[in-house]
Parts: C-alpha cells; structure tokens; sequence
C-alpha cells in the first residue's frame, strides 16, 4: 500500500516544469500587485450575464411523473442555466435514437436545480450524451452518461447489487469511492450515473434525469474560414459566479481535422492573471505550453482576449502549423448569452 | 539564497507539492505561483527565518484552503477544468496496474484536504510527523490521526478497486 501510494503520487506530481517560465510568471505577478491591477475582475464583469432571468424558463415548475409539483428554487439559489432551447425536436422520450447522434444537440436533463450546484456541463458526441456538474446538495462530483447502446457505459464491475430508480430496476456498485447506478430509464436508453459524496446521492441524481428536452451545444466562438472539420464533441458549461448571483458561459469543441490527424480541443474561459506571452499567432499574443507525453498535459496555447482566455489541447503528435491554424481561425461571439451564440462554430 | 536562486533550485519541487495538494495540475501550478508571488516581498524575511521549504509549504497549504473557500475566479469554464479526448474514460486502457494507481490517486484526491495534505507530505516528500505539523498547524498527534484515518478511507476502497480492476482486465 505504501509503495502504491508513493508511486501513484509520484505519477501525478511529476512532468516539465519551465523554471524560467515560471520565474517570468512570478515577477509579472509581483509588478501587477505592485500597480493594484485587477484585469480578471474588470474583465470578465463583460462575460458575467444575469442568467437568473433567462434560465426562469427552463426551471418552471416541474412536474413529477407522479403528478406533484417539485419544490420551488430555495431563496438566493441560482437557477440552473441551460443551455439555448430548441423548439420543435424530437425527444429521446418521444425518440431514443436521436439521443447520442452526435448532431450537437442535448436529449438529456435533470428536473429542477440541484441545490448548492457550481458548475454544470452538457456535452454531447456520437454514441452518448453527458451531464456534468459538481453540487452541495450531491457532496461532490456527478457524471450522467447516457446511451442507446450500455457498450458506451463501460463494465460496471463486481459487486452489483439491485436497486430501483423511480420503480425501475437498477444494478448500483461502488467504484473506487464513486457511487455508481445504471438502469434503463425507457426502451431504447441505457444511462448511467457516477457520484461521490453520499451514497444514496447516485440513485438520487438518477431518479432526477428527463429526457423530453432538447438544447443545442453553443459556444462563444467560431473558428472563421477553418475548413469544416469532423465535429467529435460539443460542450456547453456554466459556472456559477464567486458572488453566487450570476452564472458564466462558456463552452467548448472537440474536433479532427478534415484532413485526418491529431484531436483539438477548443474552449473559452475566464480571464487569467498568470498567463505568460510568450509567443505570435496571426498577430495575436499567445503562450504557447508544449506539452509532455501522457500522463503529462497535453500541448496547450492560450490566447487572452477581452477579459476572456481561449485555449486549444492538440492530443497527440501534429504539424505545429495545423495547431497554430487554429488560434488564427478563432473568432469570438460576442455577448454572454448562450441563445445568441451560433449554432456552429465552423464554415466561413 | 536569493530569491531567483530558491525559485530556479527549488521551484520545482513547491510545483510538484502543490500540484498534489490541489489535486488537479493546472490549480496546482497556478497554487505555487501565486505563493511565489506573496513570497517574494517578503523573502528576506524568510529566508532569516531558516527554513523556507517549510515556509512557503505552509503558504501553500493555506493558499488551497483560500482557494476552496472563494473557489478563485480564474478556474477554467470548462466542466470543472477537465482537458481530455472526447471520447476519455474514467479509467480506459491504461492497463491494470496504471488503472490501480489511477483509482489510488482518484481516492487521495477526494480525501477531506488535510488528510490528503498529510499523505503528499509523508508519501511524496517524505517528511516526518513533526515537520508535516508545523506546516499544518497542528500537533503531530493530529497528523498521525489524519494519515490514520487517511490510510483507512484508502485500504477500504483500493481493495474494492483492486476486485474491479481484476474483472475488468
């Protein structure tokens, strides 16, 4: 036990450290704090959005399969956002084979706001749809995956023992610390749910879930003129603000070049104070962070614009222009509002 | 030594510390920096005092414990910080014995912070009970009661993941 614990430390502690980077970092810092800036606060006040407001409509009331309304957001509690409605859609309810068609629209959802939430994330890609977020309520991290097909669910392992959500059967085990229920919420659908915290908080994410919205992914960007790549991945997230009045978007792509090659990730986040410029990409200040092989992060470059930072991960080995291409093709969409966001962030 | 002296020789290792104690890299790294950052006005100081490994670790501590208190405006928005394909698993084709230290590192990373403080400290640096308190603040009665209790959460759960991995694999 001691030499797993001391190796498996020794795994996740060790990779490059830039010496001077860092030393470049620090006296940035020192000469910031001595001129009393506050570039994240002033910045990202642009990216904060009063999503109270417009996520009132996705958290009406709702009603419980047994008739009941469920209670009421508690006083001072964010609504949870959601990501831009679209109207008319086949449901996974309605349809499971629409769900995990990797169109970039979200068939999965949980009734009401979960109490004490931080930040949430729908994503969606071929094969399965996920809901991410970290709340109080749960005591911890939750992950729903949802599917037509449990393959994309992974073993669940020895152990299982029955349960039931919302009367249906269900197996739940325990995996290294983390909570784990599936079942078959309807014909056609297999979903799957990891929580820490609580151990009955698994089954009780699971009694939560619906199926009979539909969102689409949006990001605020697009990467202008980049030729239409394979879409493998589009998230949608939220991040409840350090006041607890407001909530930010943001959202993020995972992609493939259409002419093959390595997977990029592309995201939008806030402002950062320890960003290091170190390099020029279509006139644009970046730091370029080459990366390691795995465990070790990938190749990073971040580009800080309006109070905001963009990032881009190449996973795997690649032309660095193809890699720098990308920074170039990134366009911001202004505004913090999810609705207003493209439908997609690619084509000219 | 001077303060650019301490970062170049031992800058490092506070990284490394501080990447475990936060339990995610990226925090990790943003951690130490913003520690080197306090540190330097008052290096001369520090340094006076002896011992500064043990200084700035105790900055460090106290740095995540601020951070999970105001939960820091520079997180990255994207689901809770996560960089990874598309299509990665909780644990994927790693292979047995990297799964195993994979679910080890996901238990200490949920343990409450200062049993997980306490398990980098004496696994990782190698630090005895009475160094591992005066960077807690505690007694080293309390920190031989948070590796206990640490140690216990861990051999609970590694042989159930051990179990798992063994069907899987």
């Amino acid at each position: 036990m001691d030499d797993m614990i001391a190796t498996a430390l020794r795994e996740r502690a060790e990779g490059d450290i830039h010496v001077e980077r860092l030393l470049d970092a620090v006296r940035t810092g020192v000469r910031r704090q001595r001129r009393r800036r506050f570039a994240v606060g002033f910045g990202a006040a642009a990216a904060v959005v009063a999503l109270v407001a417009a996520a009132g409509v996705a958290t009406a009331p709702d009603r419980r399969p047994d008739g009941r309304t469920a209670q009421p957001a508690q006083s001072g509690r964010v609504p949870l956002p959601r990501p831009p409605a679209v109207a008319g859609a086949p449901t996974a309810a309605d349809r499971p084979e629409v769900l995990g068609s990797g169109s970039g629209l979200f068939h999965l959802d949980i009734r009401g706001t979960p109490i004490g939430w931080r930040n949430a994330s729908w994503a969606s890609t071929r094969g399965f749809e996920e809901l991410r977020f970290e709340a109080a309520e749960t005591g911890g991290d939750v992950r729903v995956l949802a599917a037509r097909d449990p393959i994309w669910l992974g073993e669940l392992g020895p152990g299982a023992a029955s349960a039931a959500v919302d009367g249906l059967p269900a197996e739940t085990v325990e995996q290294g610390g983390t909570h784990v229920v599936r079942w078959q919420p309807r014909a056609g659908i297999w979903a799957q749910v990891w929580a820490t915290g609580e151990p009955d908080s698994a089954i009780a994410v699971a009694g939560k879930l619906r199926f009979d919205r539909v969102y689409r992914c949006a990001v605020p960007f697009r990467l202008a003129g980049y030729a239409e790549p394979a879409l493998n991945k589009c998230s949608t997230d939220f991040v409840l603000d350090e006041d607890g009045l407001s909530a930010t978007a943001a959202g993020t792509v995972w992609l493939t070049p259409v002419t093959g090659g390595p997977e990029y990730q592309v995201s939008v986040g806030r402002g950062r104070t320890d960003t290091v410029l170190n390099d020029t990409i279509a006139g644009r200040a970046v730091q370029v962070k080459p990366g390691a092989t795995a465990p070790a992060p990938p190749p990073e470059i971040r580009y800080p614009f309006d109070g905001r930072t963009a990032y881009f991960w190449r996973f795997g080995d690649g032309p660095e222009e193809a890699f720098r291409a990308l920074v170039a093709a990134f366009t911001p969409v202004p505004g913090p509002d999810p609705n207003d966001w493209p439908a997609t962030a690619f084509g000219s | 030594m001077t303060f650019e002296d301490y970062v170049r020789v031992r800058g490092p290792a506070l990284v490394r510390v501080a990447r475990l104690i936060a339990g995610d890299r990226h925090l990790g790294e943003d951690l130490a920096q913003e520690v080197l950052i306090r540190a330097y006005p008052r290096w001369n100081r520090i340094v006076a005092g002896g011992r500064p490994d043990v200084y700035l670790r105790r900055m460090l501590v106290n740095a995540h414990v601020s951070w999970r208190r105001k939960r820091s405006s520079t997180e990255v928005v994207d689901g809770a910080g996560r960089v990874e394909r598309a299509d990665a698993a909780d644990v994927g084709d790693l292979g047995a014995e990297a799964a195993e230290r994979a679910a080890v590192w996901r238990l200490i990373r949920r343990l409450p912070p200062k049993q997980r403080v306490t398990i980098v400290l004496r696994y990782y640096e190698d630090l005895d009970d009475a160094a591992i308190a005066e960077i807690l603040g505690c007694s080293p009665g309390t920190v031989r009661t948070h590796a206990m209790r640490a140690l216990t959460t861990l051999r609970q759960h590694v042989a159930t993941a051990e179990e798992s991995l063994r069907w899987t694999t």
